[in-house]
């Protein structure tokens, strides 16, 4: 039964081409380092996050959902002043269960995505300030009530980033 | 194994990418290393874009705001305008007020510096002739001001007050053709007469053609105006024209007198010498050779008086004609027993009349003093100005003798007696010069002048 579910879900896939990935990818990135210069605004909003869970449940398979995480993340490191592998590990998680979560639940309707990013911005920030705090010793606080708002935040972009970015998938 | 693997494939790549990122921040960490493969990688491939979009984005808005969005701009337009007017405004009246504060403060100091009392006044008005040169201050005789006042700045007189209003005041400018004041020159010290042309120029009369005037020369009050104190700055020559018997001197006056604002009217002035850095005039003067004395006697019919010094110094002369009066009142008090100062007012005064009669071979100045008075003290020192007379005061002949009355009122440079104290000093007489130390190691004490 598990695995003709699979075999429909797989069936109804709508995979993305590798150069539009890497395009959004690049574009997520590129947005990221670019809008805070326009509004402050936007460095609430963490792009290359919504990218990565949007691209592991794309592609529906761990392995390839922790390599997306990685990459993006170790770019994004590269892109800040942190040691290089911060964001690496936590996208890597990310993206790694991610895929792991839509073998078990539906993540094609707008709820669960909301849920989904709202969950995992969750995770990605406090596992960003435990690393930072406890494996960097840095000083880092973590403001609970700030980070449940911008996950909400996040989840209601993800919202119309994810409905923007399902133009671009392709049925095969 | 190989089933294990397949089993937990994902786990196992899962922990392997953990672990060997794990490793990197590690090795960045303890090593305190930087991964810059990585980082340049990323910057590059991100920052040209980056360029692009930036420049894109000023573009577009640049286009935007200037051809496409112009809403309101004409009514920016006028507002901005409007303000521009207003801070033009502003900042005009800002200037004036700065420029006014550091005209008020360059008042302030320099009527600080004089001696004269002034007030600081400030112009309101010109005269409504046009052939006059007047203006008129803000102070009045509610001030204290009253006819005849001068009126000054930092840089050059201005005038003199010539009519009083309970607030304000008419001041005839030096410019003016109805004005006159006594003027000095900086260098040569010839006096003059300033007069106004009617212009912004005056000119100096009466000074003789054989005076020596050059252009740029300064010009200073002399006082004998009775209106401005003397010592106060004029202006400086201008022009220079030989004349007839006098000169004809242009003057450009040191105050603007066609830009005035703020300036002093002095209230109570004060005579002032001119500055001490001014060259002063060192004439030649031909010195005669020396009359044939009297054997025996000086000029004032005495004989020469002994020093009273016992050691080997030279002995002590009289080198000016007060100094030898003096001696002469001194021996003949002693001479007729008078202690000078002693005596009650009204009291019998020593006959100046009588004459010495001092025997042959013993000096005036050796004569015992009186019971009570102090023998003159040895001189212990070798002061030339005093034990050793300078060769410029012993070979000038000696000046004809003037009345004690009318005493000589230049006297040459070398033998230039100081002005008398104003008061009695430690017990010295008034109108003695007080003594320095060597002085009066040296001197005899001197008893105090005769009451005249």
């Amino acid at each position: 039964m598990q695995a003709s579910v699979k075999q429909l879900l797989e069936v109804d896939i709508n995979r993305m081409r590798p150069l539009v990935a890497v395009a959004v990818v690049m574009a997520a990135l590129l947005l990221q380092v670019f809008l805070p210069l326009l509004h402050s605004y936007a460095n609430l909003v963490d792009l290359p996050l919504l990218i990565t869970i949007y691209l592991a449940l794309l592609r529906r398979n761990p392995l390839a959902g922790l390599s997306i995480g990685a990459a993006i993340g170790l770019v994004q490191d590269g892109l800040s002043h942190q040691p290089v592998g911060l964001f690496g590990i936590i996208k890597t998680l990310i993206g790694y269960f991610s895929s792991s979560l839509t073998t078990v639940i539906e993540v094609e309707s707008l709820t669960a995505r909301v849920v989904l990013v709202c969950g995992f911005y969750l995770v990605h920030q406090f596992s960003f300030w435990t690393m930072q705090r406890f494996l960097l010793v840095q000083q880092a606080d973590f403001a609970g009530t700030r980070t449940l708002l911008l996950a909400l935040v996040n989840g209601l972009v993800a919202l119309l980033l994810y409905r923007l970015l399902d133009r671009f998938r392709e049925k095969t | 194994m190989e089933a294990f693997l397949a089993r937990y494939r994902n786990v196992t790549v899962l922990a392997l990418a953990l672990f060997a990122q794990l490793l990197l921040l590690g090795y960045q960490v303890k090593g305190d290393k930087d991964v810059r493969l990585i980082r340049v990688w990323a910057v590059t491939s991100i920052t040209p874009v980056a360029r692009l979009l930036h420049s894109g984005h000023q573009f577009v808005t640049g286009f935007w705001g200037r051809y496409v969005w112009l809403y309101g701009a004409g009514r920016q337009n006028e507002q901005l305008r409007g303000e521009l007017d207003r801070l033009r405004l502003e900042n005009q009246s800002l200037r004036n007020a700065v420029g006014a504060a550091s005209r008020l403060e360059i008042l302030a100091s320099y009527r600080q510096s004089i001696a004269s009392q002034t007030l600081i006044a400030e112009v309101i008005g010109t005269g409504a002739n046009p052939n006059s040169r007047v203006v008129f201050l803000d102070k009045g005789s509610g001030a204290g001001v009253k006819p005849g006042m001068a009126v000054i700045t930092a840089v050059g007189i201005v005038g003199k007050v010539q009519a009083v209003f309970p607030g304000s005041s008419l001041v005839l400018l030096i410019s003016d053709m109805h004005s006159g004041v006594g003027v000095l020159l900086e260098s040569s010290r010839v006096h003059g007469v300033l007069k106004g042309t009617g212009l912004n120029q005056a000119k100096i009369d009466y000074v003789p053609s054989e005076e020596k005037v050059s252009v740029g020369e300064k010009v200073y009050t002399s006082g004998e105006d009775r209106v401005y104190p003397k010592g106060l700055l004029v202006g400086t020559v201008a022009a220079v024209q030989p004349g007839k018997d006098f000169q004809e001197i242009t003057l450009r006056p040191g105050a603007s007198l066609n830009r005035l604002e703020e300036v002093l009217v002095v209230i109570a002035g004060v005579h002032e010498e001119l500055p001490e850095t001014l060259p002063r005039p060192q004439a030649p003067t031909e010195i005669l050779a020396a009359p044939p004395r009297e054997p025996g006697k000086d000029l004032l019919g005495t004989a020469p008086q002994a020093p009273a010094v016992s050691s080997g110094a030279e002995p002590y002369m009289p080198q000016t004609d007060a100094d030898k009066l003096k001696k002469r009142y001194q021996d003949l008090g002693r001479a007729q027993g008078h202690s000078f100062g002693e005596g009650l007012p009204g009291s019998k005064p020593p006959d100046f009349n009588l004459g010495l009669n001092v025997p042959a071979g013993r000096p005036a100045g050796a004569t015992k003093p009186p019971a009570g008075e102090p023998s003159p003290p040895a001189a212990t020192t070798s002061d030339p100005a005093v034990a050793s007379p300078p060769a410029q005061a012993k070979t000038p002949p000696p000046a004809p003798v003037p009345p004690p009355e009318a005493p000589r009122e230049d006297p040459p440079p070398q033998t230039r007696t100081p002005a008398p104290a104003p008061g009695p000093k430690n017990g010295q007489p008034a109108g003695e010069r007080p003594a320095s130390s060597t002085e009066q190691q040296q001197r005899p004490p001197a008893p105090r002048p005769p009451d005249r």
